[in-house]
């Protein structure tokens, strides 16, 4: 081939680029609302909570042969039940991106009286290719509703009702271990207590993790694997202690995580989490993971169950890799077969070693967060409403 | 005087300007000799492409959304890192621009190559993380993903089962979103 068309030829192909180039711009004007139907919202007809109003601000643009969707709905739900509500889950499934990608969206701490109405957002992002079957892009559903009463209603498929139960538990612990302190040494001693746990909040170490399922081999660079056994907490009263478990660990990269409990208590146990703290190879502890142990069967009184996890799971902090250095646990939670649901004394997650990595409480946050905004008359009103 | 950047010129080349800045930049290139020899040459060059797309056995079309896709996002990524914008139109020289449409149209062939076959799902597992916005998850070139509210403190957590959630305060009550592996 001659010089002159070799230059042709890249005179032409930077052309085209340079009309690509434009090409881009033009295409933000092809950006544009969903379709009629891409978004399926669908509650029961018997749910105790009913859709009053729905504004979709959702768009998609091209990117390449993608399709990237932005997904933002705002949803107006109303209590049309008799009990106040505490806390609510949605499903929501995109059958198209991420081959039937799952996700929820669970509000807890709520009171919402029968008869008030309430605002959902679900924001979402969605990549999928642009050739993609018709039909809804994303499902909305009600996956559970949690009473005053602890009374539930709902599907549960993603096991919202133990979910809902912990959270509404933990914040009754929560609201009246607030509700002591003010008893015990007024106003500003729960002011004291309220600002120590903000300070505690924005000291708190805080891990980036990235779950990997079904790696089976890990990544040569990542150096040596090695077993790194569990060391666990253990609460005076809590009905299951965890007896074992281990990792295989090299570097960042915390593989088949395997964890063996037993039931301490009279009651069969359908469900146990352990909550998984990682060491730095300084010292520094961050809160790493909860270890899930499902018995739907349930585990009989005095014996033991466990299981392994087939995922991987890498840790990162301030973009830098955390080398894992140690492992510690303590059971978090657990889920009676009768359906009962027991979570940790406050006075057990005050020790030294928990509290300063452990997060609060979703209502611990929620209540220093309305001191935060609005002051100690706010929170002390709000005290007074449970 | 401050002259339209390259890719007014490139667009008015090609008739694509809306109204006022068509007239803006028709003002323009009235009193500046630079840009109408840029024009000039952006409509030389786009004479050329018909006989470009006569090139047998190439999917010019799909070349070019893998060029658009590219194009975007550096965009994008240039927004995040670029410097102060440079006034001088000295610096989108000829041949600093052929350099740059070369190296970008190797990018992109290079894109094309690799994805024309039938291997084109990069990646194999599913991932979910945290990111600077929420929770996703990405299996190979698709993706989901769970955004936090703007402007609130986000607690992570993860599930070895194989799922990440992300918990903000949200006016009076607490938000959870997760995202599940599968």
């Amino acid at each position: 081939m001659s010089i002159n068309i070799w230059r042709k030829l890249a005179a032409k192909t930077a052309f085209s680029v340079v009309f690509g180039f434009a090409g881009a711009i033009l295409l933000c004007a092809q950006d544009g609302p969903l379709p009629a139907g891409s978004i399926n919202v669908n509650f029961p007809d018997d749910a105790p909570v009913a859709l009053m109003k729905s504004a979709d601000q959702s768009h998609a643009s091209a990117r390449g042969a993608a399709l990237a969707i932005d997904l933002h709905l705002a949803l107006t739900l109303r209590n049309i039940g008799s009990a106040s509500i505490r806390g609510l889950a949605l499903r929501v499934v995109s059958q198209e991106a991420a081959l039937g990608g799952k996700g929820s969206v669970t509000l807890t701490s709520l009171n919402i009286a029968a008869g008030d109405a309430f605002p959902v957002r679900i924001d979402m992002q969605l990549m999928r290719p642009s050739q993609a079957a018709a039909g809804p892009l994303v499902e909305v559903a009600l996956d559970g509703v949690l009473f005053q009463n602890l009374a539930f209603y709902g599907p549960n498929r993603l096991g919202s009702e133990r979910t809902l139960t912990a959270a509404e538990m933990e914040a009754g612990r929560d609201r009246q271990y607030f509700k002591s302190v003010l008893a015990r040494g007024g106003p500003e001693a729960l002011r004291r207590e309220v600002l120590n746990s903000l300070a505690r909040q924005a000291a708190r170490p805080q891990l980036d993790v990235r779950v990997s399922r079904g790696h089976a081999v890990t990544s040569a660079a990542l150096g040596p694997e090695r077993t790194e056994n569990f060391a666990f907490l253990r609460f005076p009263d809590s009905p299951v202690e965890a007896v074992a478990g281990r990792a295989q660990v090299a570097f960042n990269e915390a593989r088949e995580p395997r964890i063996q409990v037993r039931n301490l208590s009279k009651e069969p146990v359908r469900y146990v989490e352990v909550r998984w703290l990682v060491r730095d190879s300084n010292g520094q502890e961050y809160m790493a993971a909860k270890l899930p142990v499902s018995a739907p069967e349930g585990i009989a009184p005095g014996q033991t169950a466990g299981g392994t996890e087939e995922t991987a799971l890498q840790f990162r902090r301030n973009n830098q890799p955390v080398a894992i250095g140690g492992a510690v646990g303590f059971v978090s939670q657990v889920e009676f077969s009768n359906g009962k649901v027991w979570v940790p004394a406050r006075v057990d997650l005050d020790r030294d070693t928990l509290r300063d990595v452990l997060p609060p409480s979703a209502e611990e946050e929620r209540l220093t967060n309305l001191y935060r905004r609005n002051g100690l008359d706010a929170l002390l009103l709000e005290l007074k409403k449970y | 005087m401050k002259h339209p950047d390259q890719a007014t010129l490139a667009l008015h080349a090609g008739g694509d300007l809306g109204a006022i800045a068509r007239w803006r930049t028709e003002r323009h290139l009235a009193h500046c000799g630079l840009c109408r020899r840029e024009l000039a040459a952006y409509r030389s060059d786009r004479e050329g492409l018909a006989e470009l797309h006569s090139f047998p056995n190439v999917a010019w079309g799909r070349l070019a959304s893998e060029m658009r896709a590219n194009i975007r996002l550096g965009l994008i990524a240039g927004e995040c890192v670029a410097p102060p914008p440079r006034r001088s139109p000295l610096a989108w020289s000829p041949a600093r621009l052929a350099a740059f449409a070369a190296g970008l149209a190797l990018a992109a062939a290079t894109v094309w190559m690799e994805w024309s076959g039938p291997g084109f799902v990069p990646a194999s597992g599913a991932v979910v993380e945290t990111t600077a916005g929420g929770v996703r998850l990405t299996r190979g070139s698709q993706a989901m993903g769970l955004l936090n509210r703007a402007g609130e403190k986000v607690t992570y957590t993860a599930g070895a089962q194989g799922s990440v959630e992300a918990r903000y305060v949200d006016t009076n009550c607490v938000t959870v979103n997760q995202v599940d592996v599968d």
